[in-house]
Formats: structure tokens, sequence, C-alpha cells
């Protein structure tokens, strides 16, 4: 029965399926952006790129094995490793054992990009993650003390209901686990267009990422174990966290309890690298088991009190061990604390001296604050409008992307040329074209009559060798003769003085609109603007405003709130968006005009590139705006108005 | 200062739940009794303009509350049925905004707050999350909420319900004291309320007006039919089956039992101490009718 409970719980079912629908858009979205920056940055595909590595991967792997079984064997002849018991021996036999089997496998190439972005996604494991949290936390009940007063004096209400929340607890963590990894898989074969039979059914180690797996198993196996296995991490985590929940009996308390202890387990995730004993600490770790993937796909052995171990067996021990603690500690707590306890601990008084003190000052804050203050207290906090803002930053966090491109020459050359010369075209720049071009036609020429004379094909091939060594100069001047075209015939269709400017930069200043960005912002606001109007209705204080005189001014500023509060966003976002830009490309030339940049060639007003981005974003924060102000209107009239059962005809028809 | 309802009716669906009721109300208290369905919630809403009326007309001071509906709504105190609030304010938070909506100007919200907090023993609670009140605390503060603006015209719908008796006796008195100089309609299910303080009651059943009259001349016109009958145990089943028990106790000779019926039961004398619960009761059983003006 208690495993119904999230069930029939409505807030806590579209949580899961929140983040189910999120995980699967992020997945989208990384992908389209690992296609997107692969061109960008290569110029070619990853679909492409992937099928060279896979194809390199199966061609080598035998070699790769048979490389690893040879040098334990090689080992064992040098005196380092011929101290009986030691680490160094033991791993170097554990890792023979381990890979001898797979010596025989036959490997072919399979298309599988679902397999490689599923096992390189790590946002899906957080999800999953936190829905495991929100279900442990509605089962330990701390936020309903008045039913455990109730279920607590009954027959069964003590440890059989303990085994029965830890059962539901064991359910969830199955069903949510493989609600969200089966949501990627699916998928993924519809976005890369695979059948998922052939990469199921072929040998598990035929994908690049499963080149250290040492079980001889089939992909579809190999998934099913997967899955298995990170329901059992998430359980487990559950387990905790639903004892740390029940011993502390404070939401908050538990909560931040369950964060400092994940902290400490990311500084050693983070932190750890040198020493075998201290990797213990870094591998079987939370933070490592619900963030990475590799625990499961790469080989490892673990040296633990100078005794070799597989750090899997590893995992599985420290799993078991913390399972124990947790469900033990959790079945404890729950048969033996009394609901309604007399006594309070020392921890308990200072946390409510320290609240009570608190909520004195922001009762005291409240109560100065004037109506749109306390609207936007309401939807902030009352509505939890604060959680959608953090989502929002952590959204643009996670598509941030400030890293340094790596440039190739022709993209050197093509950087250093525009700001050297940004401004119009003139005699400076054009000379250094001219240049160019002539050095590259004495290398044709240069090339021409040594291929005629060459005698052997070494001769030949160092020639071409040489010749290529010229390509990206070549590269750059075809790009830079077209923009120096394309300038010129502007200019004398338009008569507009277009300068150089750099193409890449503005080019990904136009394309940063980012899908996902903008879903992201128009969800916080109709986050923003539901919040505001659905309180009203849920809190059932529509009929006492709609009795107050004041109820216009009310939905005036309602709306005035609502908007204030998405120009704010809008601003961080569009600024998010522009500093990630010059931060990456840099933003020279912004007072050329516009149709400097060759995509906005047609545009026929004389107006400089910062205006035209300027009345570009003004338009986005138009478009966000009118989008709040008619969900508020429409979300005014449905929910505060004809919740009142035709409240208004009257006023309308006197 | 009077609120004058006309002919007023208020149909959901086929469901009659107000039919042509007009009546005048001035300064004093007006109990409103009937029993679940009986249209108090829907008068109540009608007289606040939370629903839209399909007939007849309300009028306060003789103009229309539609046409002057902002002037109409500033002398107007609404305590509603439903447990209304922002859990996540604090008590001192919750009258503010509500000073904000119903027009004060910062002090006057301030010391006005003050005051009702004092009277209503919520002082204590003023910075503390409305979440974590009792349900009494709750209701004494939609109280307060109701009396910000010192309105002329105070609705409360149920009013004492889940309050303790002490607290309960406390807000009789205060309302009862207030009102003097304005109009209050009572809506509640506690007969003793209305009993104590109401000057006079209207009855209510499916939409009609069964009864208007204050709770002494009530009382009176039931008196004859309220009853004392002692009887043994055994007895019980069948004057259950013929009469209306109005109070059963266990006494020397077996039961006492109060009756109401307006037949003479057997053995029957006259009840001395008749209530208005006695009254209810005879009224919703007998389904006596009147014609819903005065």
């Amino acid at each position: 029965m208690e495993w119904k409970k999230i069930l029939v719980n409505r807030k806590l079912s579209a949580l899961i399926l929140l983040l189910f629908f999120v995980q699967m858009i992020v997945f989208w979205q990384d992908c389209e952006k690992k296609d997107r920056q692969w061109i960008e940055r290569y110029g070619q595909t990853y679909d492409t790129c992937l099928r060279e590595q896979e194809q390199q991967h199966i061609d080598t792997y035998r070699n790769k094995v048979q490389a690893i079984v040879e040098q334990a064997d090689a080992m064992g002849g040098i005196s380092i490793f011929s101290q009986e018991n030691s680490f160094s021996k033991r791993n170097v036999a554990l890792t023979k054992e381990a890979f001898e089997p797979l010596l025989d496998i036959e490997l072919t190439y399979v298309k599988g990009r679902t397999i490689t972005e599923f096992f390189a996604f790590r946002f899906g494991g957080l999800c999953v993650c936190l829905c495991g949290l929100a279900v442990a936390l509605e089962i330990s009940e701390i936020r309903n003390q008045r039913v455990r007063s109730i279920t607590f004096p009954t027959e069964q209400g003590r440890l059989v209901l303990a085994f029965e929340r830890s059962e539901a607890l064991f359910i969830w963590a199955f069903a949510v686990t493989f609600l969200f990894q089966t949501g990627i898989l699916l998928e993924g074969t519809l976005l890369f267009h695979e059948n998922p039979l052939t990469f199921l059914s072929c040998p598990a180690q035929t994908f690049a990422c499963f080149a250290d797996f040492p079980l001889k198993i089939a992909m579809w196996q190999a998934l099913i174990l997967y899955q298995l296995y990170r329901a059992v991490i998430l359980y487990v985590i559950m387990v905790l966290v639903w004892s740390a929940a029940l011993i502390f009996e404070h939401m908050v308390l538990a909560v931040g309890i369950s964060g400092c202890f994940i902290a400490v387990e990311y500084f050693f995730y983070a932190k750890i690298d040198g020493s075998n004993v201290w990797k213990l600490l870094k591998y079987c770790n939370i933070w490592y088991l619900t963030a990475e993937n590799d625990y499961f796909t790469k080989y490892q052995n673990l040296n633990i009190l100078e005794y070799s171990v597989n750090r899997n067996a590893a995992i599985v021990a420290a799993l078991a061990a913390a399972y124990l603690l947790g469900a033990g500690a959790g079945i404890v707590v729950c048969c033996r604390r009394y609901p309604c306890s007399s006594k309070v601990s020392r921890l308990q008084r200072t946390m409510d001296t320290v609240k009570a003190k608190l909520e004195n000052l922001r009762g005291r804050f409240l109560e100065r604050c004037s109506l749109p203050g306390l609207e936007c207290y309401k939807v902030l906090i009352s509505q939890k409008g604060l959680i959608a803002i953090l989502l929002l930053a952590m959204l643009i966090c996670y598509r941030a992307d400030f890293t340094q491109i790596k440039r190739s020459t022709q993209q050197e050359l093509y950087y250093g040329f525009t700001e050297h010369y940004l401004g119009e075209p003139g005699e400076d720049s054009q000379r250094e074209i001219d240049q160019l071009s002539e050095k590259l036609a004495r290398v044709d020429e240069e090339y021409g009559i040594q291929y005629a004379v060459a005698a052997d094909a070494e001769t030949r091939f160092l020639l071409g060798m040489w010749y290529d060594s010229f390509s990206q100069e070549r590269l750059f001047l075809k790009q830079i003769q077209e923009q120096t075209e394309s300038l010129k015939s502007i200019s004398q269709e338009s008569g507009i003085a277009v300068w150089y400017v750099n193409l890449h930069s503005y080019g990904h200043l136009l394309k940063s609109d980012d899908a996902m960005l903008n879903l992201g912002l128009l969800l916080v606001i109709l986050w923003f603007c539901i919040g505001m109007y659905i309180g009203e209705n849920g809190s059932g204080m529509v009929c006492m405003i709609h009795s107050s005189h004041r109820e216009k001014d009310l939905y005036r500023i309602k709306i005035r709130v609502a908007v204030i509060i998405t120009s704010v966003v809008c601003f961080a976002v569009l600024l998010f968006e522009i500093i990630s830009v010059a931060a990456v490309y840099g933003l020279r030339g912004i007072s050329a005009p516009v149709q400097s940049i060759l995509a906005l060639s047609h545009i026929r007003i004389h107006c400089t590139i910062w205006q035209y981005f300027l009345v570009r974003y003004l338009l986005k924060y138009l478009f966000f705006s009118a989008v709040c102000i008619g969900v508020c209107k429409m979300l005014e009239t449905v929910i505060c108005r004809k919740g009142l059962r035709n409240g208004t005809k009257n006023r309308k028809s006197v | 200062m009077e609120l004058k309802i006309e002919n007023l009716s208020k149909s959901f669906g086929d469901v009659k739940a107000l039919n042509h009721l007009s009546f005048t109300f001035t300064s004093g208290v007006y109990g409103i009794l009937g029993p679940n369905g009986a249209g108090k919630s829907t008068l109540i809403h009608l007289i606040t303009d939370n629903i839209a009326r399909q007939e007849g007309q309300i009028f306060w001071n003789g103009r229309d509350i539609l046409k002057g509906n902002r002037e109409y709504r500033k002398v107007l105190g609404y305590m509603p049925q439903q447990q209304g609030y922002y859990e996540d304010f604090t008590a001192g938070a919750f009258l503010a905004y509500m000073a904000h909506l119903k027009g004060l100007d910062r002090r006057t919200a301030r010391s006005r707050s003050q005051e009702l907090l004092q009277i209503f023993n919520l002082e204590s609670a003023r910075n503390k999350r409305i979440g974590g009140f009792s349900g009494g605390m709750k209701q004494r503060l939609l109280l307060a909420q109701a009396l910000l603006n010192d309105p002329k015209l105070l609705i409360l719908d149920e009013p004492t319900a889940g309050v303790d008796p002490q607290e309960r006796i406390h807000i009789r008195n205060y309302i009862s004291q207030i009102a003097s100089n304005r109009i209050v309609l009572l809506a509640t299910h506690i007969v003793s309320d209305i009993e104590a303080i109401a000057k006079e009651i209207l009855l209510l059943k499916s939409g009609n007006v069964i009864e208007i009259d204050t709770p002494g001349r009530m009382i009176e016109k039931v008196r004859k039919y309220v009853w004392h009958i002692e009887i043994g145990e055994a007895e019980l089943p069948d004057m259950q089956a013929r009469y209306l028990i109005s109070n059963l106790r266990k006494s020397e000779k077996g039961l006492s039992l109060k009756v109401i019926s307006e037949e003479t039961p057997a053995s029957a004398q006259p009840e001395k101490t008749v209530n208005l619960d006695d009254v209810y009761l005879y009224y919703m059983s007998y389904n006596k009718q009147q014609s819903g003006t005065n």
C-alpha cells in the first residue's frame, strides 16, 4: 500500500513527470548541440567522427586485449611486480583474469550512437536522484506528523509499516530508474533513426565506450545489468535519506544534512586523484555513482590494505554496508520513536530559537512591505518562484560554453585579419590579400614545375605534403576574398560603407538564440504567472479579494509585478547570451553598419550592429512581456473571476 | 443605514438555491440559520457580490450595490466560511495585505491590526506563519481581517466554527458590542451564538425563508409544542419512531425526554426550558413556510 501513496500524490507524480520530460529535452538538446559544435569546430558531423572512432576501436580491440594479457605475463619477470601478494602483482593478475575471456570475441561495426550518448549523458542520473530524494522524503512522512500519530498506535503501525516503507522505496527506486533510462534509450533510437534490435544483440564491447568492460555479454544484457546497478544505487541513497529524515524528524535539517553529505562526497570525488588508498573514497562515492556512468563501463582495481580488489566489487560492498546502516537505522527509528515525543533535544531547541528569531524578522519585514512587495513575496517564496529562477540559472550554467575554442590556422588568419583591418576595405587590406594571392600563385607554379620533374613516388609524396601545408592559407584567402567581394557589391548597391567584421563572432550571436534557453525562459515566466493566480484560488482568498474595494488595483499590481520579474529574468538571460559570445569570440566592430554581417546585408535600414541587436533583443523582450501579460489576463479571468461562479457578470451588466 | 433585498433569486442548474427573498436589514445582529444547502452561503455570496444574481436587487442605503460597487465594498467586511489564507504569510503580514486591499493607509492599518490582534488574542502570534496556526486561531484572524476597515456591513459566515468555548463567548460578546452602529449578518450552525446576540433570525430551508422573527418570539411560538416525558428504557425505540426527540438523558425512573410534537404525547408535561435548538428542530421538521418578507 505504501508505494501507492506516491501515485496518488499529485504534486510528486507531477514532479517525476516534469523531471522525466526535462531530461528528455536536455538529452535532445545535448545531442543537437554536439552536432552543431562538431560542424563548427571540426568541419564534420559528429556521426562521421563517431563512425571513424568506432571502426578504429573494432580494428584495434583484439590487439588491445592481447596486449593486456601479454603484458601481464611479461610483467611477472620484472622485480617490482614479482613480490608475492603485493598490490602490483595482484592488480596485473586480476586484470589478466578479467580480460582473458575476451580474446575470442568477434566484433563488427554496428551503428549505435544511442548507446554512446546514453552512457555519456550525466544529467539523467541527477534527475533520477532528485526523484528518489523526493520519494524518500514523502514516504518518511516527516511533513505529516499527524498521520504518524494515527498509524503509530495501530497493530501493524511500527515494524510492519517500517518494512512496507522500505519495500515502497525499493519499488520506486526501480520504477524511476527504469522509466527514466528507458525513456532516454527510446528517444535516442528515434533521434538517430537506429534499429534497437541491431545494437542490442551485438556484444557490449562493440562500442568504444565499452572498450574496458570485462564481462562477455550482449548489449541488452549489459543494459539490464546497468539499470539494475543504478536502481540499487538509487535505492541505497533513498534508504539513507529516509533514515536521516526519520532520525532528525525535520525536513530542512534532513535535506541540509543530506546536502552536506553529498558536498563531502563531491569533495572526495573532485579532489582525490593520486594515492590508491584514497581512491576508495573517490570511487565508492555517492556523487560519483550518480553523476558518472563510467564506473560501469570502465575496468579498475583498487588498492585496499595492499590487497587488489575490483572497483565494482568494492562499490557493491560499500553499497551493502550503507544499505544495512540506513535501513537498520530507519526501521529502528520507525519502531521506537514516539511521534509526539515530550523530549526536545538541545539541537531542536536551538533550531526553534533561531527559527523564531528569523520568523520574527520576516514578519516585521513583511508588515512593512507594500502591496507589490507582498505580491513579489507570494510569487517568489510561497509559489516557489525562486526555485524556478534557480532552475533557470542552473540551465544557463549547464548550457554555458566559455571554453576557449581551438582555432584552425585558417581561423587564426581570419581573426587576425579582421582585427587588424577592422573598418572599411581599404588599400592596405587589399594589398595584403593581393600579396597572399601572389604567394599562393607562386606556390602553385612551383608545385607544377617540381611535380613534373619529380623522379620517384617519395619525392612526389613529400611535394604533396609541402603543397598541402598551404591549404589553410588557401581557405583563408578564399573566405576573405568572398567577404571582400560581397562587401564591395553591398557598398555599390546600397551606398553604405560596410566594414570588415568577424563574421564568426556575429554569426554565433545570431545563432545563439538557444531554443532550450528560450523554452526555459518561457516556462519560468509561465510559472510566475500561474503561481500569481493559482495561489489565490488554492488558498480560497478569491472571495475576500473580491469583496474588497481595491480588487482591480490588486490585479493591476499582479500584472506589474509579473512584468517586472519577467523583465529582470529576460535581461539576465540576454546579458548572459551576449557575455557568453563576447567571452569566446569578442565583439569588435560593434559600431559597424549592420550590413557588414553578410547574413544581414538585405536590411535596407541604416543602422549599426549594436542598434540591430538592441532592437532584436528588445523585440524578444517585448514578446515575452506580451506572453506574460496575456497569460496573466487569461488567468485573472479564468481562475479569479470565473472561480466565483459567474462572479463579475453583475458589474458588467450595470 | 439599511440593506434592502428585493425579490432575490438564484439557481444553480435545476437547483433553486434562493427563491424570491425580500427583506430589509437595519443596524443590529441578524442570525441566518438553516441546514446545509438551505441557501445561507448563496445569500451571503449575493450580498457580497461574489456571485451573480439572476433576479431581484440589493440596495445599500437606497442605492443598488452594483451601481455603487466600489463605495459599497468600502463599507463591507466579510469573513468567509472557507479558511482562505496564504500559509507562508505571518498574521501581521496577512492583516497588512488585507488592509492594503481595503485601502487603509499604512499608519491606520498598523494601529488597527495591532488593536484587532489584541482583541482576538493573537498578538503573540503576530510574526508567526499562518500555516502553523490552529483552526481556532485561523478563524479569529479571519474575523480580524473582516473588521479591519471598521465596516458598516459585517458579514460573518460560521465565525465561531472550531473556536474554543471561551474564545467563542469572547467573540460573540465583541460582535454584540460593535453591532449597535452597523449591520451584522451572522450565518452559523451554532444556534446558541445567535440566540444570545441576534436581533432577528432568518430561518432558511431549501432556498425559502420559513421564519423571520426575534429569538424570544420564536421560542414563545414553539413553546407549546415542546414536551417533557419520563419513560422506561424499553419504550425508547417506539418514542423515537413516533416523535422528534430534542434531548435525551438518564433519570431515576429511566429516561427523561424532551419531545417536539404538535400533538400532545401520552403522559407528557409541558417543557419549562425551551431554547433555539428546539425552535430550529421544530421548523426544520414540520416544514413551516413563510412568505419571506417583512
